[in-house]
């Protein structure tokens, strides 16, 4: 099990787009990846999921995966900032 | 007759009658299951998605993303199976509790999605209630979902009145890349069939106006057609004049929904950009201004793009901004003063300028320059930022900025001169205020001199030169300044044309 903490940094939170581009690279992997913030945790897969958070910027969460592959796809994405490219 | 003022979103005039349209109609138990409901609901979205640009299609990706999320799904199908109730029922239920988690979010960001939820919930129940107008009319409705507006069809909707919106929801401006006239936050009575005016210019609805106005009305949406008619012709012309000078015509923009209509209007690209328009509600990312930035430019490619950083303070607010209220807001912190003090706010905006400039011709416009060393900040900040492929240029609309403009133009790749604030800096006139107006003159020779010295500063040093004021739309003011031998001009998307007659028609 692999876990990750983040802060993030988008301007505007967790809205519709970052949201949709984690659940679709998420989305590409078998495994069960969550998304914790606090105590709450949730699928990462669903762009609803982690909506619903309305994580705002400067919010800490953690992500955990069995891949490393899946990892590395997700810290990428986050670490762009969410890049419209890296996708 | 009743008459109301709301806020005015897309200008245009309209005389129909009134469709009243519920978004939520009753459900009741579909045929077929949940999985093929929501497969026809993505056909739809994939069907709409080929007649519209790229920013409505995005919007319905996400829809179409939402439509297959793993956590509606499973918590739909334990809706079934716990409480035996039918796929519609259980559906629906799910969808209203997300609805109402993401209404009572603070962040108008978030709270707005409930909208988009509303609509592929619907979408999902009621496939066949999406509006089919068969005669002319004006569409009344509690507020617009994106997809509903996307398939308007301006030939049978005369005009938009909703009760909820603003001008930064998807609605305003998708109606606005239709140019369907808009007028939102009314808050009166109306029914079905009423006989409606309205104009979005200004807001202002009449309901049932007495046979006399109505003769008025129909008469001035006729010569609101046959003004648009006769203009037609000019979208093919040159914009010269008798002598054969060649003065370049752009538009002014405030919300990417305009680039159709600019596209339209035969404009030579944009000639002034407020980008306040993406600060209104909160701070953009980087990325999100990167997006909107590139796209303007790409699609009004190879003609130019100037895009004017935030020009906020004096009369412009924004509710997220800690401005100390100030006795005197239009010698106060605003525009470039303020950008140099939000430092962050600032250089996100030019970070993303930056990026953008890539994939177009991107002129930077400075707004609101008293000094020489703000400009020699701004270019400090702009090299640590980073290389990219644009032009910088300053607002003069400071009489100090205009005194100095030989030494500026040595600074700058333009200029753009602000008639609105130079004739109030210049005259000591507040423009707000009606008992000193007859001081507020173009034509106060002190005001002509500063304007001549800064066209002739720019000529000599070989840079650029516009003029975005509102004085470009007058014809006296705009003769004087092609004689001053200005070439270029920025003027609002419905003047374009307007202007171009008038050019044709001046022997200089």
């Amino acid at each position: 099990m692999k876990e990750m903490t983040f802060e993030l940094k988008n301007d505007t939170g967790l809205h519709a787009r970052p949201a949709a581009l984690l659940a679709k690279t998420a989305a590409k992997f078998k495994g069960k990846i969550t998304l914790k913030v606090g105590s709450k945790s949730t699928d990462a897969k669903s762009i609803m999921a982690l909506m619903s958070l309305g994580l705002k910027k400067g919010d800490i969460f953690t992500l955990s995966t069995e891949e490393d592959e899946a990892a590395m796809a997700i810290e990428k994405l986050i670490n762009s900032n969410f890049n419209h490219e890296t996708v | 007759m009743k008459q109301y003022k709301a806020l005015g979103i897309v200008p245009g005039l309209a005389l129909s009658r009134a469709k009243i349209t519920q978004n939520n109609s009753g459900i009741k138990t579909l045929e077929g299951d949940l999985n093929s409901s929501l497969q026809k609901a993505f056909d739809d979205l994939e069907i709409l998605k080929a007649g519209v640009n790229n920013e409505i299609a995005e919007v319905f990706s996400a829809h179409q993303m939402i439509l297959f999320d793993p956590e509606i799904l499973e918590k739909t199908n334990a809706e079934i199976l716990d409480k035996k109730v039918s796929w519609d029922l259980a559906y629906s239920s799910v969808m209203d509790s997300y609805i109402a988690q993401f209404e009572a979010f603070e962040d108008p960001y978030f709270k707005e999605r409930a909208t988009d939820l509303k609509d592929i919930k619907n979408r999902v129940l009621n496939p066949n209630s999406y509006l089919v107008f068969e005669n002319p009319s004006i569409l009344v409705t509690e507020e617009l979902t994106p997809s509903q507006t996307a398939i308007l069809n301006p030939k049978n909707i005369k005009g938009i009145i909703t009760r909820k919106g603003g001008k930064t929801s998807h609605s305003a401006i998708i109606a606005s890349s239709l140019g369907i006239p808009y007028v939102s936050g009314f808050e009166g009575e109306i029914f079905e069939d009423d006989l409606v005016f309205i104009n979005g210019q200004i807001g202002e609805i009449l309901i049932n106006p007495p046979d006399d106005l109505k003769e008025k009305l129909i008469e001035q949406i006729q010569e609101q057609e046959l003004e648009k008619l006769n203009l037609e012709k000019f979208k093919n012309l040159d914009s010269i004049t008798l002598k054969g000078e060649k003065i370049i015509i752009r538009a002014n923009m405030a919300n990417p929904g305009e680039i159709q209509q600019i596209k339209n209007s035969s404009a030579e690209g944009v000639g002034l950009f407020r980008t306040e328009f993406l600060f209104m509600e909160s701070a953009p990312s980087e990325e999100e201004q990167f997006q909107i930035y590139k796209k303007v430019l790409e699609e009004l490619n190879p003609h130019p793009v100037v895009i004017r950083t935030l020009d906020v303070g004096g009369d412009k607010k924004i509710p997220y901004l800690q401005i100390t209220p100030e006795d005197n807001p239009f010698l106060g912190n605003r525009a470039l003063r303020l950008c140099l003090r939000e430092i962050e706010l600032f250089k996100t905006q030019l970070r993303a300028l930056i990026r953008a400039s890539l994939f177009g011709k991107l002129k930077i416009l400075i707004p609101f320059v008293t000094t020489l060393e703000e400009v020699i900040e701004v270019k400090k900040i702009l090299a640590e930022l980073g290389g990219g492929n644009y032009q910088l240029g300053i607002m003069i609309e400071i009489p100090s900025a205009a005194l100095m403009a030989d030494i500026l133009a040595d600074h700058v790749d333009f200029f753009s001169i602000g008639t609105n604030d130079l004739i109030q800096y210049t005259c000591a006139v507040d423009r707000m205020n009606s008992s000193v107006a007859h001081y507020y003159n173009f034509f106060n020779p002190g005001v002509l001199k500063l304007i001549s010295m800064v066209i002739s500063a720019a000529k000599e040093k070989g840079i650029d030169v516009e003029v975005c004021g509102e004085a470009a739309t007058n014809k006296e003011a705009l003769a004087w300044f092609l004689k001053e031998g200005l070439k270029e001009i920025s003027v609002p998307i419905s003047e374009v044309l307007k202007i171009k007659k008038i050019i044709r028609d001046l022997n200089i």
